[in-house]
């Protein structure tokens, strides 16, 4: 089990394009950033909600992970080189290239610690979590802070064939961090990413066994009649709908948490899913 | 939008192309938020501390960029670079000759 002692929640649900975020970025930090891109200001803002205020220890490892990556600049940059024939811009090359959005974040939290992109087919948010989870407890890191960026993306129909959705997915955008330590002093939460893969009747056994006083949300991937199924297993199971407040991205796990802390108290249980396997995270508040 | 060079008068006193630039190189510098182009001397080296600009080596492959895209300008190594990439007024001459 690993603590959280601050969090941070950019969520936005755009109606047609999603606000400008320069504005945002320079009212937070009060600094001009020169060469980034709107997966990196994403980034920054919301690190900076969730750590800007916290003391933090320089040697903090920065771990960053993605369900599309900066998929604008990446299709910016494919466009320009193989269908225009030009030179990609300079700005976006190096952006798309490297850990161009962990470079940005250390250098405005003045963290000098590990920085990692983390990219993961399935669960991107929990297999981060889990190495969060797992360098905590060997003693690998004291201090990670976690954030998972997805940025909503003009041509919605490439956007809903890399994520794997449906046409009638809304699609929005996010940047959700997490302030991880393993001790619970001052903490706010508990939190525990179980690492196994379950299979859908392993996990209703799993629920079955959970107390009724905890939440269950779910994440997209998620069909209807396994949701169902699921809540039908205990009448005194409630579900956390924190779905209203956003539209999908694949990072929303980490906003669902978030959310879960910025309004209840209690336990959470969240679940995913890959259409197969099914992975569960438990968070704890005290009341 | 790419500069159609049209005009007989020479670069340097073409105010209408010399501003072009100015805004050309705050745009791809990402500088319009800091300075305006009338701020941007004629004739400092746009590469020095005097020019107010603070440019890079990575605002050079910038501005290579835009003098390509929005005027048809090639320059295909940092020693042309360097020759013609000086002042304002040098770059309109080298772009506009007369």
């Amino acid at each position: 089990m690993i603590y959280i002692h601050a969090f941070g929640i950019h969520n936005v649900k755009p109606e047609k394009n999603p606000p400008d975020l320069k504005a945002v970025l320079r009212t937070l930090s009060g600094k001009v950033y020169r060469r980034i891109d709107r997966f990196i200001q994403l980034a920054i803002i919301g690190a900076h909600k969730a750590a800007a205020s916290y003391e933090l220890d320089p040697e903090t490892a920065l771990y960053l992970t993605s369900g599309q990556g900066d998929i604008p600049v990446f299709a910016r940059v494919r466009q320009q080189r193989y269908l225009q024939k030009m030179m990609s811009k300079p700005v976006d090359f190096v952006n798309l290239a490297s850990n161009a959005a962990g470079f940005y974040i250390a250098s405005h939290l003045g963290l000098n610690g590990t920085n990692l992109f983390l990219s993961h087919n399935d669960f991107p948010v929990q297999m981060a979590l889990l190495l969060a989870q797992s360098d905590l407890e060997l003693q690998k890191q004291s201090t990670v802070l976690l954030g998972g960026v997805d940025e909503w993306f003009a041509d919605q129909e490439l956007s809903r064939k890399i994520l794997g959705v449906n046409e009638s997915t809304k699609l929005g955008e996010g940047s959700n961090w997490m302030l991880l330590k393993r001790d619970s002093e001052g903490a706010i939460a508990s939190l525990t990413i179980e690492p196994e893969l379950l299979d859908l009747s392993t996990l209703k056994e799993r629920v079955a066994l959970v107390g009724a006083a905890v939440r269950l949300a779910f994440s997209e991937s998620l069909t209807a009649t396994v949701i169902n199924e699921i809540m039908g297993l205990r009448a005194d199971h409630k579900r956390f709908n924190y779905e209203k407040f956003c539209a999908y991205y694949e990072t929303l796990p980490l906003f669902a948490l978030n959310l879960f802390l910025s309004r209840e108290s209690g336990e959470l249980l969240h679940i995913d899913s890959d259409g197969e396997r099914y992975m569960i995270m438990r968070v704890g508040r005290p009341d | 939008m790419r500069y159609e060079v049209g005009s007989v008068m020479k670069g340097s006193q073409d105010a209408d192309l010399k501003m072009r630039l100015k805004m050309m190189i705050l745009e791809e510098c990402e500088k319009t938020a800091d300075i305006i182009p009338e701020n941007v001397p004629d004739t400092v080296r746009l590469f020095s501390k005097e020019s107010g600009l603070d440019l890079d080596s990575l605002d050079a492959l910038s501005i290579i960029m835009g003098l390509q895209q929005q005027f048809g300008i090639r320059l295909p190594d940092s020693k042309a670079f360097r020759r013609h990439v000086t002042t304002i007024n040098e770059l309109a001459d080298f772009i506009q000759p007369e």
